[in-house]
């Protein structure tokens, strides 16, 4: 008989099988459990796994499921974490700029751009180093490292070929290391000589296409220096290259008469008088003396006049004004280091050596920092001459003319001539407009009340305008070479 | 009863004597002086001579004495103001408006004798000697004579609608207060003498017609049941108008000034300030596409300016000139003694060319640009002048209530002509505006030589 307690293979089988199900059930179960009661650790387990392996849209996909806010974030961080210990600085960034100031996601920040800075930089990609270093501000040695990549960009310009982007770049960085004297470099470069080279380095901050236009109005400017025609309210002056000077039109107070003077390097005339600088820095002076502005005798050491309607102007080697005639500007008279002076109807305004302008009128003052190559001081009005050739007026708006290199600002409007010697003005009225599309191969301008004045290359002067007292008979006046 | 008729006579006697001394007291020559209530110099004793009798001058220059030298003037006038006040229905608002209108009148009276020139031995130009443009007889005319002799400031008026010509001050509530109210006929009177104007400048010359409301009105503008002021006359004058004559919307440049608190006019004083007579000469420069001076370009001295009547003060803003200017009354249309461009001396409105101009002066500018301008107008032209300076060589100034053939030295063609005068400035107050009598005729009249 068979033992009842005794299994027949089927069963022990059917048993076994039943039994390991049970197990695997039971294991199952206790898995299952644990990881619904774990599940968010699980996520960001898996979060990180990704991450590492560079899959950052899967693992945020999975950070961002996570219903606990606090527990987002943790696995984000770590995700950005991931991203910048793979070297994908510009995405951690991105993420770190998101948190809000989580633990020390700014400083993962400013770290993450700093290193993407570093390797745009090291990829010669420096416009975007660029704007990335400067978005860091003061984190770490980021300003150095601005100066590093322009340095590096002025480099590249020159390579290229591109002289003026160089030159701006490296005068942009001052005192950087050897920035100057690569400057410099590049200005002889373009320049051929020192003198023009300076004067293109002085023209720092414009654009390329301006500092070719500067450089050429430098070169007009040079060619015929100082002031060699003037204009008074009826009269006309004309330096000659021997230093002697004629003069015509309106002599009502003798402002005419200048024909003994010698040695003259430079005119100016006010409305009714003349002055004139010779070699020894002394100053002569002719006309209408009611207000004493013809009381020059006292003047010494004098390297530059100018005159205004009832003013003279005079300055001196050691950079100051003096003045004699009705008005009195002690803001000008206890200027120091004065390099330049402009005057005009009842104004005067002078330039120091660090660029600024001191002015006897507010309206008679450019803005500060502003670059500018000359002055016009008219009624009310002022004229500035830019580097790249144009005129800023104070009654326009837009700037007016291209590659102006001479002008001059009268009672009754604004002359003056381009490189190329042709004329621009702006009469203020209508019926007193001239044409002046004629006219070539101009120079220096001068605006009298009612007539106007032209250098021209070959030394003659034309005049045109009122003539009621001959001043626009200038061929009696000679040539000015 | 004898000693009553002793009694009677002597009291008789006495009070003859009485009153003769009152009123040898009263009418006693007396030189001009200021009023400070009227803000204006009161007429002192005129000149006796052969000249002055004939030319009728002497007689109604006495006229002017005598009526102000009324002993307890200020006393008079000031009492009239105030029935005017407590027996007018108006509101305070339109109290203003008539205290301008009351400044109209005063304005047009005939002011100073302000001849000081020497004793002319010889007598004046021949007074029948034709003028250098034949006179057309306007007071003959009568198509176009005004309905009324006397063309002073219509009262204002409360109004609904705006309809034809005039000078409205909106109200919050919708309605208007008028002002002024030209007709037709006033409108192109007042073109015609502008062109008459222009026809005696340059080809490039100009004719500016600044129509200026007077300070209450403007003041108006500041108070809560007033939004803002305009007028049509400008455009009306315009259509009409030759090339080269502009007629300035005045209100229009002044009203946000005035609401934005800017000092316009005179708390103190009827008329406006430098600085509303500068923004107007700004515009003038800019027609003529003239750079203009910025207000502070000029160095200013800040004198008070008070009204004790009125318990107001001020700051006169007298301007320092850009260059030296020099000048000279011009009797008889010759230069003659000098004349202050500004008193620095004065505390009051006298400090711009005496308050009240004297009838033709000349000032030489001190700048060279080759043009010589004529101002013509009542005292309102007097802070407008000063910026026209930087402008021109010579700026010549006429009083239009006051002007006269025979003291100005011939009729203002002809002065325009001696002096070549490019541009004209007729600087006028409502006053002496397009409805008073000296636009409407007697400028012209003026021009072509009668006075």
């Amino acid at each position: 008989m068979a033992n009842p307690k005794t299994k027949t293979p089927e069963e022990a089988f059917v048993l076994r099988v039943v039994r390991v199900s049970v197990i695997i059930a039971l294991i199952a179960a206790v898995v299952g459990t644990l990881v619904v009661l774990n599940l968010d650790s699980v996520k960001k387990l898996s979060a990180s796994l990704l991450a590492s392996q560079g899959n950052y849209s899967g693992a945020v996909s999975i950070a961002e499921s996570l219903p606990d806010e606090e527990k987002r974030l943790e696995c984000e961080y770590q995700i950005a974490g991931h991203m910048f210990d793979n070297g994908d600085y510009s995405q951690a960034a991105q993420l770190y700029s998101q948190f809000n100031g989580y633990k020390e996601s700014d400083e993962r920040y400013l770290e993450s751009s700093y290193c993407l800075a570093d390797r745009l930089y090291l990829e010669g990609q420096y416009s975007e180093a660029l704007s990335t270093f400067a978005s860091l501000g003061d984190y770490s040695d980021s300003p150095e490292r601005q100066q590093q990549v322009i340095y590096a960009m002025a480099a590249q310009a020159e390579e290229h070929g591109n002289h003026s982007q160089a030159i701006n770049l490296y005068l942009s960085l001052g005192d950087y290391s050897d920035s100057y004297d690569k400057a410099y470099e590049v200005a002889m470069l373009i320049a051929g000589d020192e003198e023009s080279a300076k004067a293109v380095l002085s023209f720092g901050g414009l654009s390329p296409e301006s500092i070719d236009q500067a450089l050429e109005i430098t070169k007009r400017r040079a060619d015929y220096p100082g002031t060699v025609i003037a204009a008074g309210a009826y009269h006309t002056v004309l330096l000659h290259s021997d230093g002697t000077v004629s003069a015509c039109g309106d002599n009502s107070y003798g402002q005419c008469d200048v024909d003994s003077w010698k040695n003259i390097v430079q005119i100016s005339a006010g409305a009714y008088h003349t002055v004139g600088l010779k070699a020894d820095g002394t100053v002569v002076a002719a006309g209408d003396n009611t207000y004493g502005q013809c009381e020059v005798s006292g003047f010494k050491d004098i390297v530059e006049i100018a005159c205004a309607d009832t003013d003279t102007y005079a300055l001196s080697s050691d950079g100051r004004v003096s003045m004699c005639g009705y008005h009195k500007y002690d803001s000008v008279t206890r200027a120091t280091d004065v390099v330049s002076i402009y005057a005009g109807s009842y104004a005067v305004t002078v330039e120091t050596a660090n660029g600024t302008f001191i002015s006897s009128h507010k309206t008679h003052q450019p803005e500060s920092g502003s670059r500018v190559l000359a002055l016009g001081l008219g009624t009310g009005y002022l004229v500035s001459l830019n580097p790249d050739g144009t005129l800023v007026t104070s009654f326009e708006t837009e700037k007016s003319g291209e590659r102006i290199a001479f002008f001059d600002a009268g009672p009754n409007g604004v002359i003056a001539s381009d490189v190329s010697g042709r004329v621009w003005s702006h009469i203020f009225r209508t019926s007193d407009r001239i044409d002046f599309s004629d006219l070539e191969g101009v120079t220096q301008c001068a605006a009298g009340t009612e007539h106007y004045v032209f250098l021209t290359e070959d030394g003659s002067v034309l005049a045109y305008g009122d003539n009621s007292f001959g001043q626009c008979d200038t061929d009696s006046l000679g040539s000015a070479f | 009863m004898k000693y009553k008729a002793s009694f009677v006579i002597v009291y008789f006697w006495l009070a003859v004597l009485l009153v003769s001394g009152l009123l040898l007291f009263n009418f006693a020559e007396k030189e001009e002086r200021l009023s400070e209530q009227e803000n204006r110099m009161l007429s002192g004793f005129p000149e006796l001579s052969a000249e002055n009798i004939f030319s009728g001058d002497f007689s109604s220059d006495f006229e002017n004495y005598l009526s102000d030298g009324v002993w307890g003037r200020d006393s008079i006038v000031g009492v009239s103001e105030s029935l005017l006040r407590v027996f007018s229905a108006a509101s305070s608002e339109e109290e203003k408006l008539l205290e301008d209108i009351a400044m109209s009148d005063e304005l047009k009276l005939e002011g100073v004798d302000e001849d000081e020139s020497p004793q002319v031995e010889e007598p004046i130009a021949d007074s029948t000697e034709e003028p250098a443009v034949p006179f057309e007889d306007i007071s003959t005319d009568t198509t176009d004579l005004p309905e009324s002799e006397d063309e002073s400031v219509d009262a204002a008026q409360q109004v609904t609608s705006i309809e034809g010509y005039g000078f409205w001050i909106e109200r919050t509530d919708g309605t208007y207060s008028q002002m002024l109210f030209p007709k037709e006929s006033h409108i192109k009177s007042a073109a015609r003498m502008l062109n008459a104007f222009r026809s005696f400048t340059p080809e490039d010359g100009n004719v500016f017609y600044v129509n200026i409301p007077m300070k209450n009105a403007g003041l108006l503008l500041r108070e809560k049941y007033y939004s803002r002021w305009f007028e049509n006359i400008s455009d009306g004058i315009t259509q009409y108008a030759d090339d080269g004559v502009h007629v300035l919307n005045v209100p229009s440049f002044l009203e946000q000034e005035i609401i934005d608190g800017k000092h316009i006019y005179f708390e103190s004083d009827h008329h406006w300030t430098p600085l509303a007579a500068h923004i107007l000469v700004n515009e003038c420069l800019r027609i003529q596409g003239l750079p203009a001076i910025p207000y502070d370009e000029y160095d200013y001295k800040v004198g008070l300016f008070t009204n004790a009547k009125l318990g107001a003060k001020d700051d006169l803003e007298m301007l320092y000139p850009l260059q030296n200017v020099n000048g000279n009354v011009m009797p008889h249309g010759e230069e003659g003694p000098e004349f202050a461009l500004i008193n620095y001396d004065a505390n009051t409105y006298m400090a711009y060319l005496c308050g009240d101009s004297r009838t033709f002066v000349r000032y030489t500018t001190g700048f060279s640009t080759g043009r010589n301008a004529l101002v013509i107008g009542d005292s309102f032209s007097n802070v407008f002048a000063p910026y026209l300076m930087p402008y021109y060589d010579e700026v010549y100034k006429i009083d239009a209530r006051k002007y006269s053939f025979y003291r100005n030295g011939g009729s203002i063609s002809e002065l325009m002509k001696k002096y070549e005068i490019d541009d004209v400035y007729l600087v006028v107050s409502y006053a002496t505006g397009v409805t008073s009598k000296v636009t409407y005729y007697e400028l012209e009249a003026a021009l072509y030589g009668e006075s």
